[in-house]
């Protein structure tokens, strides 16, 4: 699959502290790419250098294949983008998206109408600096939107956003992204809001991009497990079979069981193992969040590198 | 960059305090102009006055009070309001932001100036209408020149502030430093150091506002000393554009290696 943004050992240093240290991502078309990080784990940085905001002091950037910095303008232009939520005070939610419409050479004058209309703004007239954050936000997001980019660059966008903005939010993405196929990198700290949204996740510490990894080796790495451990496994995997029908197991060393799911069935392979003889020394069920398993990749000390 | 420069005139076109600053601006002229009716004499005397206030006007007060406007609302808006990091993320090229931003600043002050000229010289056709005046030729081919070099010089003085505005990315210091710009501040200092030694001297020929005092006290005499000579200040209007394409020129190099600072 093609990648649309790509960089090459992108690294960025302030001084002496590295922001960005030979980071690597690949974000290919029709993905919504979850960019999961701390803060100053190097996540705006990397979105900033990307961008065009901030100089990069090595590797190279790749937007749609193009390297050179006029090449680099001209993909920015299929690209819409959002951090924080900056705009001229003085003018309308309207006003300043018909200033960034006339920018971005967006011909269709109904964009901004579209655009505000799917945050649910169109009908704000108020200037922008009597906005509220969720309100700020909503702007900031259907700018990003405006002229169906092919990839939209998304920095912590649900911050301000209240439970129902959120969802909404999840909502617009995934129909843009299912029915005009547009790409998405999505940062966010909120991790349970990006597993619900995202089909690709990059996981980035101390400006290292540590691991690369598509849903579905996600959902195999955090899933639900109950992990047994007995005298016996061989016996108890077969105890198993037998009980179970398309139980799904590891063995794990010579006195470990791993089973997939079946976590609200432990009390009955707990009393399987006991009422057979096996010496049944710890049954644990285990449900890995996301944020579980950033939290113990980065605990490992990020060494697992992409 | 064309889409840029249209963007942003629709932006300071729909800034309501412009035309409230505006309004202010041209009610105040119209006053100071029917103050200083009052104390010239009728005919023609009078109509050169007028004429003559205008130039004065031009030279002396006109950019400080809409110099440093149109610089705060062309420059330092996007940056009180963190909007470089939208502009250049929607792939603007740093060459093309400063140079339309230097269409830009030409645009708007030629607007607006042109507003303030149908103000000015509908106010003056009253007046000549009501006192039987004669229309001083002359003296509108003077203040046109003058106008033009108070233009130039403001236009060569913003963009050297942008320079700051762009690496400092404060408003504070960027308005600062136009202000004293456009009070001849360098020269100034440059002055007074050469009252204790003449070493800095040479330096003086070099300052934007010596070239441009220079010619505005020209222009300045041959307003006010009927059939003087007139003497168009070419000299400073190439020393002026040197200093507009230099500081494009440093303003594209800082722009390009310093980091956008982010919006909240």
């Amino acid at each position: 699959m093609e990648n649309l943004i790509e960089t090459v050992n992108l690294t960025k240093r302030y001084n002496r502290s590295v922001a960005l240290d030979d980071v690597s991502i690949h974000v290919r078309q029709g993905e919504i790419y979850g960019l999961i990080g701390k803060n100053g784990a190097g996540k705006s940085t990397l979105f900033k250098t990307m961008m065009g905001l901030a100089p990069k002091t090595s590797g190279e950037i790749k937007l749609f294949g193009e390297t050179s910095s006029s090449g680099l303008d001209h993909a920015r232009q299929r690209m819409g983008f959002m951090m924080g939520a900056s705009f001229f005070p003085y003018l309308s939610a309207s006003e300043n998206l018909e200033y960034f419409r006339r920018l971005k050479g967006i011909s269709d004058k109904n964009e901004v109408h579209r655009v505000l209309k799917l945050v649910e703004m169109d009908s704000v007239k108020k200037p922008f600096k009597s906005f509220s954050l969720g309100m700020k936000q909503r702007v900031s997001i259907a700018n990003a939107l405006m002229g169906y980019p092919d990839v939209i660059v998304l920095d912590e966008p649900i911050n301000g956003l209240d439970p129902q903005g959120i969802a909404d939010f999840r909502r617009i993405v995934q129909k843009l992204n299912k029915e005009n196929k547009i790409t998405f990198l999505i940062s966010s700290h909120i991790l349970g809001e990006l597993e619900l949204m995202a089909t690709r996740f990059g996981f980035i510490h101390d400006g290292k991009l540590i691991e690369e990894l598509n849903r579905e080796t996600v959902r195999k790495k955090t899933e639900e497990k109950v992990l047994v451990k007995t005298d016996d496994p061989k016996k108890a995997a077969y105890l198993l079979e037998q009980q179970f029908d398309g139980v799904e197991y590891i063995i794990n060393g010579d006195k470990e069981l791993v089973v997939s799911k079946m976590t609200d069935q432990s009390d009955e392979i707990a009393k399987l193992m006991v009422t057979n003889d096996l010496k049944l020394y710890k049954l644990i069920t285990q449900e890995i969040s996301i944020q579980d398993y950033y939290l113990n990749l980065i605990a490992k000390g990020g060494t697992q590198r992409a | 960059m064309l889409n840029y420069i249209q963007a942003d005139l629709y932006r300071l076109f729909h800034k309501k305090s412009n035309y409230i600053f505006y309004g202010v601006l041209f009610a105040a002229f119209i006053a100071l102009v029917t103050w200083t009716y009052t104390a010239f004499e009728q005919g023609e005397g009078f109509t050169n006055g007028f004429v003559e206030l205008a130039g004065i006007l031009l030279t002396q007060l006109f950019p400080l009070v809409f110099g440093v406007q149109a610089y705060s609302t062309v420059f330092l808006n996007d940056v009180s309001s963190n909007s470089y990091q939208n502009i250049f993320s929607s792939g603007l090229s740093k060459v093309e932001f400063v140079l339309s931003k230097l269409m830009i600043m030409f645009t708007y002050m030629l607007i607006t100036f042109l507003s303030g000229i149908v103000v000015y010289l509908g106010f003056y056709g009253v007046l000549l209408l009501l006192e039987g005046g004669e229309i001083y030729y002359e003296g509108f081919q003077k203040v046109a020149v003058m106008t033009f070099n108070v233009f130039l010089g403001l236009i060569g003085y913003a963009m050297v502030a942008s320079v700051v505005a762009f690496f400092t990315q404060n408003t504070t210091i960027s308005l600062i430093t136009f202000v004293a710009l456009i009070s001849n501040m360098v020269l100034t200092i440059l002055n007074l150091a050469s009252l204790a030694t003449d070493k800095l001297e040479f330096l003086r020929e070099y300052t934007l506002s010596y070239h441009l005092s220079e010619s505005n006290n020209t222009l300045f005499t041959q307003l006010l000393v009927p059939d003087s000579g007139f003497t168009m200040p070419f000299e400073t209007w190439g020393v002026t554009l040197i200093y507009i394409v230099v500081a494009s020129v440093l303003g594209i190099l800082v722009l390009n290696k310093v980091e956008i600072k982010e919006g909240k």
